[in-house]
């Protein structure tokens, strides 16, 4: 065997050989396989062939069916509760639905919203984070509740009638009978819902969204005391519809563009208008008189942030001295200015 | 405080693995399906895989580079059922992917992907994910062996002779057409 021969034979050794066809030789390694490969016709139709292999492979990943994403997070979502059922200690649990919730949130994507507990601290609010997923239980906070996996339920598994929350939110007022809306005739599925605040103004809201996980949410709150309300919104790129009917105030969030928004309204007014007692004029006790027609409930206000903030649920009792204007704290929450009590002078006006 | 600023650096690690995790699943369920041959046993481990990451939360800090951890889970998880259920690699069901591959610009491209799925169906299952591994998902031959918790010289004894198989299947396949052109 020659010297030249030997030099051939190192160069094209079966590993230097898969390491040429998978790209791990520097310059000069390469330089000498190809070197050699000039002398070994042979061994060029066996690279040749690797290389195809490669080229195949990696055509083959980007037509393999991916699409139906959807129901792949849904059963992935159902799993995860599955297991979470069966986690021994609450901390545990926490820890491990916490991790699921920022995954699966990141994996569905879609419209993005971040919500501070509406009736809660000073600067709660609806913050925008354009592009960015919605984190439905953030590390760190207690928002998660060990017994509460619906939280992660399954949009197939999320029936509209068995929301706790509505039902919590309808015993709040004596007589009321209410249930989510359904609104899968217009393409859009009840996520889920949840209680936003126990101790102050009673509310909740509604996630529902369509097939390509755009979200629309439908807050629904028991109006406490004589004080305008109104939800603190929103994010850039949506819109928000608000209106009172009764001892009810609704704000409704979706995106600007988003077609079935009039559709929404409509059917949201039917199933409201169905739901309150309209004969008992008595108002509830409790609760203040509607302050808008009771037609259904008009739209009262649209507004459209972040250049025109509006004001936030009131506190239960006592209200604070009312700010005049909006003020940004540290981490560019907007905090609305508090509006006084409605009158009929600075009520708005239905559209 | 000290505990507190420590947690928080947890969490953030935490939240970031979570948010990386989300950007390989869809590898994950490539690789899958053509390691298992069926979408739905394909997403049924790609689930399991991530049911168990995520029930590892506590542990993520020893985490090095997430994706060879992920391929490992996922080949647990595939060891794991081919033990329960006695998968052999003649259960491989490629019509499943053939079925459904989504059609490539050119007929000849097409029928070249339907043989590649279908030498890859008659692979041992230890030469097919070797060869998708470095192959499709284009992992080193570390992260490979690491995925697969052999050594890298295993990963490239496997690796060629699974590149040879389909190369033997493939121009067989290529021959045979040739005749029948004839």
């Amino acid at each position: 065997m020659t010297q030249d021969q030997t030099r051939v034979d190192d160069a094209l050794d079966n590993d230097r050989l898969l390491r040429f066809v998978d790209g791990a030789l520097d310059d000069d390694q390469r330089v000498q396989v190809l070197t050699a490969l000039s002398s070994r016709p042979e061994t060029v139709a066996r690279v040749e062939a690797y290389l195809h292999q490669n080229a195949r492979l990696r055509e083959l990943g980007q037509h393999l069916p991916m699409h139906d994403s959807r129901t792949f997070r849904a059963d992935l979502q159902g799993e995860i509760v599955r297991r979470l059922a069966g986690r021994r200690t609450r901390v545990a649990a926490f820890r491990y639905a916490a991790a699921a919730a920022v995954a699966l949130t990141v994996l569905g994507g879609g419209t993005a919203l971040t919500l501070d507990r509406l009736a809660g601290s000073g600067t709660s609010a609806l913050r925008s984070s354009a592009g960015a997923p919605e984190i439905y239980f953030p590390f760190g906070t207690t928002q998660l509740a060990a017994s509460e996996p619906a939280g992660l339920v399954t949009q197939t598994d999320a029936a509209p009638t068995d929301l706790a929350s509505v039902t919590w939110l309808a015993g709040q007022v004596p007589g009321l009978t209410l249930s989510a809306p359904e609104l899968d005739g217009i393409g859009l599925h009840l996520v889920r819902g949840e209680t936003l605040d126990a101790n102050r103004a009673p509310a909740i809201r509604l996630i529902y969204a369509d097939e390509v996980g755009s979200r629309v949410v439908l807050y629904a709150a028991v109006a406490r005391s004589n004080a305008d309300h109104a939800f603190r919104l929103v994010p850039e790129g949506h819109l928000s519809l608000q209106w009172r009917r009764g001892p009810m105030i609704f704000a409704l969030v979706a995106p600007t563009d988003s077609p079935q928004l009039s559709a929404i309204v409509e059917l949201v007014g039917k199933g409201v208008a169905q739901a309150l007692p309209r004969e008992t004029a008595e108002p509830v006790p409790g609760t203040v008189p509607a302050a808008a027609p009771a037609d259904g409930g008009p739209i009262q206000s649209i507004a459209v942030p972040p250049a025109r903030p509006v004001p936030e649920v009131p506190k239960a009792a006592p209200e604070p001295a009312a700010a005049t204007t909006a003020t940004t704290t540290g981490d560019g929450v907007i905090t609305p200015p508090t509006l006084p009590v409605a009158t009929k002078a600075n009520e708005p006006k239905p559209l | 405080m000290i505990w507190q600023r420590g947690k928080m650096r947890s969490e953030a690690a935490s939240q970031a693995i979570a948010e990386e995790l989300v950007v390989h699943v869809a590898a994950l369920r490539r690789y899958a399906l053509l390691l298992l041959g069926d979408s739905a046993d394909a997403d049924d481990a790609v689930q399991e895989t991530l049911t168990r990451v995520l029930a590892r939360a506590k542990s993520w800090h020893t985490i090095g580079d997430l994706r060879p951890y992920l391929f490992s889970t996922l080949h647990n998880v595939f060891v794991d059922s081919t033990r329960r259920e006695k998968r052999m690699a003649t259960d491989f069901l490629s019509e499943d992917i053939l079925a459904s591959l989504v059609t490539p610009p050119s007929q000849q491209q097409h029928v070249e992907l339907r043989d590649t799925v279908v030498a890859l169906a008659k692979l041992p299952n230890e030469q097919r994910e070797v060869v998708l591994l470095v192959g499709l998902e284009g992992l080193s031959y570390l992260e490979a062996a690491e995925a697969l918790g052999i050594p890298v010289g295993t990963v490239m004894s496997r690796l060629s002779r699974g590149r040879e198989v389909l190369r033997s299947m493939t121009s067989r396949e290529t021959s045979r057409k040739l005749r029948v052109v004839k």
